[in-house]
């Protein structure tokens, strides 16, 4: 068989495991979120239920973790360029939000303070950089 | 910077996927190689050079005019 042509299964195949990271990724941050907003809203009746969610929250983030070292490591050297484009202006953007928020809060014009306001800013603009990337360098 | 892969790749009468499948990248890595919006890192240029079997100063150009 043509060498090229294993090669070429291989691609595909990582190509569907970078797909189903990626699904897995996504679910694992809106978990995150909904388990954080469940808090603020108290969704959860009891305090051994909160400590769960508190738990399985972490358990999800470390998770996450490690299917995103992996799936940075799977990338290629563009799509590795796209993702650190993605994740600096993604942070930028969480740095700047988190001070303004902050500072919104020290000086009354928020009243409930929320920390996954800021964690949803953060994945919007991370995935926004990250199909504005695809698209530059289609 | 300029390049020559895609006249070497219409001579071997290649896809951009079955050359990104020889080099391991994706098939949108040789496109912006190609359109030459991304510049390869040194290692993957080897890769590139000892496909094609040539020069890495026969397939790239640099720009700026250094040397």
């Amino acid at each position: 068989m043509n060498p090229r042509w294993n090669k070429v299964a291989g691609s595909r195949a990582a190509r569907e495991v970078r797909f189903v990271l990626s699904v897995g990724r996504s679910r694992g941050w809106g978990t995150m979120v909904l388990v954080d907003k469940a808090g603020l809203y108290g969704w959860f009746s009891t305090p051994e239920m909160s400590m769960l969610a508190v738990v399985v929250n972490a358990a999800i983030g470390v998770g996450l973790i490690r299917i995103f070292v992996r799936y940075l490591k799977d990338l290629d050297e563009l799509q590795r360029k796209i993702q650190l484009d993605s994740l600096a202006l993604a942070m930028g953007v969480g740095l700047v939000t988190s001070f303004s928020y902050s500072l919104l809060v020290t000086t009354g014009h928020v009243v409930q303070a929320d920390v996954s306001d800021v964690t949803l800013i953060v994945i919007l603009t991370y995935m926004g950089a990250t199909i504005l990337g695809q698209v530059r360098y289609r | 910077m300029k390049n020559r892969l895609k006249v070497l790749r219409a001579e071997r009468d290649w896809t951009q996927a079955d050359l990104a499948a020889a080099l391991d990248v994706s098939r949108q890595t040789v496109n912006a190689i190609e359109k030459e919006k991304f510049d390869p890192s040194l290692p993957l240029a080897f890769r590139v050079v000892r496909l094609f079997n040539s020069r890495i100063e026969d397939i790239f150009e640099d720009e700026s005019g250094g040397g």
